[in-house]
């Protein structure tokens, strides 16, 4: 780690559990960073989903939440349709199947946080959205560390695996489907239906459509994510065909409210920016970060190799390329203002996970995708996600290049500002470093697996 | 940037891509001229180029060379100056370097624009070129896969060498789109980053305005409405129309026999369904993955 960083680790191998690889959502609430931790698989009660709250005063995690367990049925391990022809192993080297336990956990991650006060709360409590095989669900805290369960699964279909981006606009929360398991196959990233959610109460289990399906494009695969920006709220869909579009809403009326395009086709660089999983206003201006799922490649969907872009929407809808490939565009010729292209010149960045703004700087963290391919050559272990920063949003300097030192941590799943800090959460990959090697599951996770919690001060 | 030295600008399509129309259009631009196709980067010599060309039934590839060097060095394009640009060329074992370094002085101050399709159909020819001109300018045309097929099987079967008649079992039209454009990405992306841009023919010449003034801005050169009127008319290059008996190509024959601009919208097609030159068969998955990067449906 560069000392002259100012992050330290404040959180290590899943924090108790190795099999908690990706530190998911982040949320200030109460004095307390909470965290939600979420398991790529949910094969016995090892893989309980967890949310932790990190204590600021004693340095202290807590698990507050674990997920129940429930008997295991076809929906406990689905085909990954991301996986199908990817990182599938084989040969000499193939890693014995793991089996699902009779009894399995119902939420294996918790995907989004949203401290929120609506018309059932006495004051603001948090709002949790899990991952679930079994349809997703809604849970929410007044006290920090009662949860309670509001939603039926997958608010209107069991098929939903997730919730992306809780929103609150205008007292409404919005919340958009994330991956789906159907027919024996889970998509991690798409649902299949492109619909954002919306209610006047959480608690309330009274969750209404907020758009026309697609937004009226049958190619639009789901909503990756929403935010609010400029007295709008924002979404983006993702669009294997033609790239993402994004879209805006005053929701005014009532719902299924009206939406206005601001942007299509990936921006004019097509599928290659097949989604826009991160927004964020910084200085007045929405910016937006693009990319493709694992490395680099939606496999199910044939598209990419490709590293992210970064761009920048202005409050007039005008936009920016700032970091990308120059091209020409029905806005005119786009040509990026860091003087970077895709990827911050690296084309092991697939997306940009997480940006927070914290004391002046916009932070952009990374998901950097080297390690597998050193590992599967035979290479020496290089990688780690890459986190960025910019005091205006042109000019960026890296924080660090190789995950603080840790090439296994491949991605920066998200990043809160808080009082005490910036703090930042990872994706692990450390099951990586046994590629090509044999390996009974009984061994256990490899030594350093586990997501990673930093904290930045003093930036 | 003072024009004496700007550097040449490359096209790069496979045939059929609205390339000699796009060339003859951004040619008319002050700061550049239009050529019709050198193909001076499929050999190291001219000799040993000219000599395959004639071989393979392709002479009239040598036609562009011909007549820029009639017009640029013997004083127009007459059949007696192709005769004497043909013994230039004979005259000494020049190489391909030396012919080209010879038109670009020759066209100077202007900037030379070629358009050869065949330079994309192998990497070395496209390597070859980078090695000569690693300050050139390259664009990326591209057409959509089912139309420019298409123009290809009109193309051939209109060859007299064809018989009038279409041969799958000679030509995959499919095949060519293909291999040109992968060959053209793997080539854009080893360049530095803006050294090389992409454009879809269709929307260029459905929005000129639009898109003709962010060409010129990225070669840095004039984007007034004088410079910009001048691109409107390719017609008055000295190669759009046919040449002397003896070099009468160098272009698209359909450019040549009508090469004013024809303004509108330039119809697309669909990546989906039966081929029409093969119903039995659909674009492979390969196609259809360049396609869509490059923002066809």
């Amino acid at each position: 780690m560069p000392a002259e960083s100012g992050f330290r680790p404040i959180g290590q191998e899943g924090m108790g559990n190795p099999r908690s690889k990706v530190a998911h959502c982040l949320a200030w609430f109460k004095g307390y960073v909470y965290l939600g931790v979420t398991h790529h698989k949910g094969m016995g009660a090892h893989d309980r989903a967890r949310i932790l709250r990190w204590d600021p005063a004693s340095g202290n995690w807590e698990t507050v939440y674990e997920s129940p367990l429930v008997e295991a049925d076809e929906r406990a391990n689905p085909q990954d349709v991301l996986r199908k022809g990817q990182m599938s192993g084989g040969g000499r080297g193939r890693k014995a199947r793991e089996e699902v336990e009779p009894m399995v956990p119902l939420y294996r991650g918790f995907r989004s946080m949203l401290v929120y006060q609506g018309p059932s709360d006495d004051e603001p409590a948090l709002y949790i959205s899990s991952i679930c095989h079994w349809g997703a669900r809604i849970l929410r805290t007044q006290d920090g560390v009662t949860f309670t369960e509001l939603s039926d699964p997958g608010l209107v279909d069991e098929s939903f695996l997730s919730f992306r981006s809780l929103t609150n606009f205008n007292g409404k929360v919005f919340c958009a489907p994330t991956g789906a398991v159907r027919d024996g196959y889970m998509d991690r990233n798409f649902a299949g239906d492109t619909i954002i959610f919306v209610t006047d109460d959480p608690t309330s289990n009274a969750w209404v459509p907020a758009m026309e399906p697609g937004f009226g494009d049958d190619t639009n695969s789901s909503i990756s994510r929403l935010v609010v920006f400029n007295g709008f709220l924002y979404a983006s869909a993702g669009n294997p065909r033609k790239g993402f579009q994004l879209y805006k809403t005053d929701a005014s009326g009532e719902p299924p409210y009206t939406w206005t395009p601001v942007l299509t086709d990936g921006a004019q660089r097509y599928n290659l920016n097949e989604t826009a999983p991160t927004m964020i206003p910084f200085k007045g201006a929405l910016y937006i970060g693009s990319g493709l799922p694992g490395m680099g490649k939606d496999s199910a969907n044939d598209v990419g190799p490709a590293a992210f872009e970064l761009i920048r929407l202005n409050a007039d809808d005008s936009w920016d390329l700032i970091a990308g490939e120059p091209r020409f565009t029905l806005d005119g010729l786009k040509v990026p203002f860091s003087c970077m292209g895709p990827g911050f010149d690296d084309f092991y960045n697939s997306v940009i996970w997480a940006m927070e703004v914290h004391d002046g700087y916009l932070y952009a963290g990374t998901h950097h995708w080297l390690i597998f391919q050193a590992k599967l050559r035979r290479q020496p272990e290089v990688g780690g996600f890459h986190l960025w920063r910019s005091s205006d949003g042109d000019n960026w300097e890296a924080v660090t290049l190789d995950g603080f030192g840790y090439p296994y941590e491949v991605g920066i799943r998200t990043l809160l500002s808080t009082p005490e800090g910036l703090v930042l959460g990872t994706s692990n990959h450390m099951e990586a470093s046994q590629f090509g090697m044999r390996r009974d599951p009984s061994e256990g996770e490899p030594a350093g697996s586990g997501c990673q919690v930093w904290l930045g001060q003093d930036l | 940037m003072n024009a004496a030295v700007r550097p040449p600008f490359f096209i790069l399509c496979p045939l059929r891509s609205f390339s000699s129309l796009v060339c003859g259009m951004l040619g008319q631009h002050p700061d550049f001229l239009g050529l019709p196709e050198l193909n001076l980067f499929l050999d190291d010599y001219v000799s040993d180029l000219h000599r395959k060309l004639r071989r393979r039934g392709r002479a009239h590839a040598t036609n562009g060379v011909l007549r820029a060097l009639a017009e640029l060095q013997f004083g127009g394009q007459s059949e007696a100056n192709v005769d004497e640009a043909q013994h230039w060329l004979n005259e000494a074992d020049r190489s391909c370097q030396d012919v080209c370094d010879h038109i670009i002085a020759l066209a100077s101050p202007k900037a030379i624009i070629d358009k050869s399709p065949a330079t994309v159909m192998k990497p070395e020819h496209l390597d070859r070129m980078y090695e000569m001109y690693p300050d050139a300018f390259f664009l990326h045309l591209t057409r959509h896969p089912r139309p420019t097929c298409k123009s290809m099987i009109d193309l051939v079967s209109r060859n007299s060498e064809w018989g009038g008649k279409f041969d799958s079992e000679r030509m995959d039209p499919e095949n060519v789109w293909l291999q040109a454009h992968t060959n053209i990405v793997e080539f854009c992306s080893s360049l530095p980053l803006g050294q090389s841009m992409r454009i879809q023919g269709e929307q260029l010449l459905s929005n000129l305005e639009i898109y003709l003034p962010q060409i010129f801005e990225w070669l840095e050169a004039r984007t007034d409405a004088e410079a910009l009127e001048e691109v409107m008319h390719p017609e008055r290059s000295p190669f759009a129309c046919e040449g002397p008996q003896n070099a009468k190509y160098g272009n698209d024959p359909n450019f040549l026999a009508n090469p004013a601009l024809r303004r509108g919208q330039v119809k697309t097609s669909t990546l989906e369904g039966p081929l029409d030159w093969n119903p039995e068969a659909e674009f492979r998955p390969e196609t259809l993955k360049l396609a869509r990067e490059f923002g066809y449906q």
